[in-house]
Formats: C-alpha cells, sequence, structure tokens
C-alpha cells in the first residue's frame, strides 16, 4: 500500500532528524564548555604568572567565600599548576567528545540524504 | 569555530552566498566590538585603581577612614599600613604587594591590554573592510540583474 509505506517513511525521516538534531545540540553544548574552558585557563595563566613573579616573602592569599586566607606561594603555584593541568585535560576531553559528536553528525547527515533521495526515487510518477 | 576559508574570488559567488557571508561577518563584527568595548573598560578599571592608589602616601597614614561593611553600611576605621595594598590577580588569589609592586602590576595589566586591543581592532578592520567588498559585489551583480 503506496501511501502506507510513505507515511512510515516520513516517521522515519523525522525520527532520523530527530537523531541529527541530537547530534548538534551535543556539538553546541561542547563548544560552549569549550569556551568556558578557555576561559578557565587564560585566567588561571594569568594568576600563574603573578605568582612566579612574586618576591619570595611576599603574601598571598585565597578568598574562601567572604574570607581571605593567608596560603603559602609555592602551595598556591602548587594549586594553580594542577589546576592548569586539569583545565587543559578537560579541554581534550570535550574536544574529543565534540570530535566525535560531529562524526556522528556527518554519518546522520549522510544517512538523512540518502533517505530523502530514495524518498524523491519512490515518487516519479510513471507515464 | 573551525571556519574554511573562502579562497575563492567574491565575485565568483551567487547573491545567495554573499549574503550569507555578509551574515556572518556582521554578526563576527558585532562579536568583536563586544569584545573590544569590555577590553577598553578592564584597562579603565586597572587605570582607576591606580589612581587609587595615590590616596596611599606616609602622610596618610594614621587618618581616620570608613571601611564598607556592605554596600550601605560603613564603620570609622584608621589606615595602618600605608606602604602596602593586596590586590586580586584572578581566580579567586590575592597578592600582598608594596604600593610600587601594585603600580607595576597595573602597568603590565594594561599593557597587555592594549596588545589584545590592538590586535582585535586590526581583526575588526580586516572583517569590516571584508564587508565593503561583499557589500559593492552585492549592489553590483543586483543592478546586473535588473538589467
Amino acid at each position: 500500500d503506496a501511501r502506507r509505506a510513505q507515511a512510515s517513511m516520513q516517521q522515519q525521516l523525522e525520527a532520523e532528524s530527530n537523531v541529527f538534531r541530537r547530534y548538534q545540540k551535543q556539538i553546541e553544548q561542547c563548544q560552549e564548555a569549550r569556551q568556558r574552558l578557555y576561559t578557565q585557563r587564560t585566567e588561571n595563566e594569568l594568576v600563574a604568572k603573578e605568582l612566579s613573579l612574586l618576591e619570595g616573602d611576599a603574601e598571598v592569599f585565597k578568598m574562601v567565600g567572604p574570607l581571605l586566607v593567608r596560603q603559602d606561594s609555592e602551595e598556591a603555584r602548587g594549586n594553580v599548576t594542577k589546576r592548569l593541568e586539569y583545565i587543559t585535560a578537560e579541554i581534550k576531553r570535550t574536544e574529543d567528545q565534540m570530535k566525535e559528536a560531529e562524526e556522528n553528525a556527518n554519518k546522520q547527515k549522510e544517512k538523512l540524504m540518502a533517505m530523502m533521495q530514495a524518498a524523491r526515487g519512490g515518487q516519479v510518477p510513471r507515464q | 569555530m573551525a571556519e574554511q576559508q573562502k579562497s575563492i574570488p567574491i565575485g565568483a559567488l551567487s547573491l545567495e552566498e554573499l549574503m550569507n557571508i555578509r551574515q556572518r561577518t556582521e554578526a563576527e563584527v558585532e562579536q568583536l566590538s563586544v569584545s573590544l568595548e569590555a577590553l577598553n573598560m578592564a584597562a579603565e578599571k586597572f587605570a582607576d585603581a591606580k589612581d587609587a592608589l595615590n590616596v596611599l602616601t606616609p602622610a596618610s597614614k594614621g587618618k581616620e577612614v570608613l571601611v564598607p561593611l556592605t554596600s550601605s553600611l560603613y564603620v570609622p576605621g584608621v589606615l595602618d599600613d600605608t606602604e602596602h595594598v593586596t590586590l586580586s590577580v584572578g581566580a579567586n588569589y590575592y597578592v600582598k604587594k608594596p604600593i610600587k609592586g601594585a603600580q607595576d602590576y597595573f602597568d603590565r595589566r594594561t599593557v597587555e591590554l592594549q596588545g589584545q586591543m590592538e590586535q582585535i581592532a586590526k581583526i575588526l578592520q580586516g572583517k569590516q573592510q571584508l564587508l565593503n567588498a561583499l557589500m559593492d559585489t552585492m549592489r553590483a551583480k543586483i543592478s546586473a540583474q535588473r538589467q
């Protein structure tokens, strides 16, 4: 039955389109996350530089809630370095996720185009 | 963010493609302008902070000040240490520096900002030129179509 076949093809198309949109959303989320991470990385790099320029006896404080808490400058440098390593790792992870989502999206797009071609192919009227 | 740069002469592009690129470029120009403005404001803040340091002189030691507890509640205090300030260096870290060190810090950050502003201004200019070229090409194509 041609009409039923067409309806089910429409449903399939819609389902696959939703899958494609999902991948696009994932890509978008990865981009946003990466942007946030870039900002954090820049900020922490700045702090690391400032801390490295300090003279030996300079006092370093960390704001914990509403309090300024004294920190040892070596310890502070270490903490910032560790944080930077973490952020860099997170950036890599996010980029890997984004690449995977992009690959999935591209494959899905090809699948959709093939489906639309097939749908059109079935509609050629017989003369 | 990864876009393919078209090395095709813009005259070879269709009107639709031109409009597409124009939209994208206009959005980029908008974003760059916003960034430039933000950098400008940050530079101003550093300049203000550096100025504020001038309040702290050896003569001001022992002077009475009002210390804010909230944005509308102050308590009286006395300037004790007029040789050092504690400033924010980012990521919730603060460093206590002598006045001279603080001035150097503000100078350093200001110079950095100026460098960044120059970079962005250059890119902005490039995009603006692209925009003008696009508009010219589009106008030419439209009038060619009308003939």
